[in-house]
């Protein structure tokens, strides 16, 4: 299996904004705008989250979505918010490929067979956002509610409702630019066998490769890539020139 | 010429109807087909994303699964995408209560979990073309988009156009019987590649 640079977005329903451990959101460019940006560049996949959606007790925006189905040609997963099967059949049909899942699954997760039932498990996500680096602590809820199952139970029931892929996400470096979580990625490493993409926190093109060897299939970055002039084409250049089977364009 | 895109009602058309819409001049059109259709399309798209069941339950419900069969028979262009291709085929091990469309001999098998790959299968793979194939931008030295858990196993060596790496063995990823064509990855998310490979289905259904 090749190894996916995936570039994060997140959107606050209107913009595309960045933040830092999960808070300080700022508007960083127009939503449709940046979605014909990533159209251009021919990216493996790509990532958005609506990071306000349950703040507005809604789902993520299907006008943002319809930016990205309308000017990407290359999948792209979407979460925020999404608590139903009802919400995620919005979501499959503004067009992304894969719904990500974290407070609704966790809390309830006969939600992730009854989209999996319908869409397939490749078509479910979840992700495990970890609290800080010295424990393993989950939250939910964009971070702001600590999850009280342990992480190998967490893994362990999802599988077995039918996720098919986990996000793994780290508060304390996300939007750092820091370097990644690698313990967290093997963490989760260890319990699954399903396709992991690890996120938060890369701010080098090594911090890449660490993470393949901590155990990821794929890696999502935001910063690095709206913030200095790595793109994800230079990603898997320096993966493949480092020996890591990636695209061919 | 007219292009219709099946809705299945699960899956995103939006994405597909927007490649195909690319290589399309003024004087063709292309429409979201169902039982109430009565134009007779150049070229069929059967999308797809999800379940095996849910896919012909969908075509079953207001019986577009003859109508599918009937315009194949009479010789209309049909292409089968991921979910697509695998409903060309007779059965499935996902939903073995429910037959496919039989269009295609063969039947669809789980991927198998000892080659050392994750399943579901997710992502940009190659593809070996055999020397049938009639599209020249399935070649192997660009990448498609591939997500999927289970394959389809042809019957008639004839019909595989196409095969794709899996582990220490692999899968069939192009089938091509006369007028019909089944991919098993996304050509509506498989960047300029996909966006190449469109224009040419387009150019073998005019």
């Amino acid at each position: 299996m090749k190894y996916r640079v995936i570039p994060t977005l997140l959107t606050d329903g209107e913009n595309i904004v960045k933040g830092e451990k999960f808070d300080n959101w700022r508007t960083i460019g127009n939503a449709e705008a940046i979605s014909r940006v990533y159209g251009k560049r021919d990216v493996d996949e790509l990532l958005l989250l609506d990071v306000k959606a349950r703040l507005r007790n809604t789902s993520i925006s299907p006008k943002v979505m319809s930016y990205f189905t309308n000017n990407l040609n290359v999948p792209f997963s979407v979460g925020g918010g999404i608590s139903s099967l009802a919400d995620a059949k919005t979501c499959f049909r503004s067009g992304a490929e894969k719904v990500v899942l974290n407070t609704a699954a966790i809390l309830n997760k006969d939600l992730i067979s009854e989209i999996a039932d319908v869409f397939g498990t490749q078509a479910v996500v979840v992700s495990i956002d970890f609290k800080e680096s010295v424990s393993n602590k989950l939250m939910i809820n964009s971070g702001k509610i600590e999850c009280i199952e342990s992480i190998e139970e967490l893994i362990h029931l999802c599988e077995l409702k039918g996720a098919g892929e986990f996000l793994v996400q780290s508060r304390e470096k996300d939007g750092t630019m820091a370097g990644m979580d690698h313990a967290k990625i093997e963490t989760v490493r260890r319990y699954t066998k399903l396709p992991i993409i690890a996120s938060s926190g890369a701010g080098s093109l090594e911090d890449f490769q660490l993470a393949i060897k901590s155990g990821a299939n794929a890696i999502a970055a935001g910063a690095i890539f709206q913030f200095t002039e790595v793109t994800p084409k230079q990603v898997s250049v320096y993966l493949y020139r480092n020996g890591f089977e990636v695209r061919k364009v | 010429m007219l292009i219709s895109v099946i809705n299945l009602g699960i899956n995103n058309l939006t994405s597909v109807i927007n490649s195909f819409s690319k290589p399309l001049n003024s004087s063709d059109s292309i429409e979201i087909f169902d039982s109430s259709s009565s134009n007779s399309p150049d070229l069929l798209i059967l999308p797809g994303l999800g379940k095996f069941s849910a896919g012909m339950e969908a075509l079953q419900s207001n019986e577009m699964n003859y109508k599918i069969i009937e315009l194949t028979n009479s010789g209309t262009k049909l292409v089968g995408i991921c979910l697509g291709m695998q409903l060309l085929a007779e059965r499935s091990a996902e939903s073995p209560n429910t037959p496919g469309l039989g269009l295609i001999e063969g039947h669809c098998d789980k991927l198998p979990i000892n080659q050392g790959e994750p399943v579901p299968h997710i992502g940009w793979e190659s593809i070996e073309i055999s020397s049938t194939n009639l599209f020249p931008s399935l070649s192997s030295c660009r990448d498609f988009y591939f997500v999927h858990s289970y394959h389809l196993v042809a019957k008639i060596k004839e019909n595989i156009s196409g095969i794709t790496r899996f582990g220490n063995g692999s899968f069939i990823s192009v089938v091509q019987k006369n007028n019909i064509l089944g991919v098993q990855f996304h050509p509506e998310k498989s960047g300029q590649a996909g966006i190449d490979l469109v224009s040419e289905i387009v150019a073998w259904a005019r």
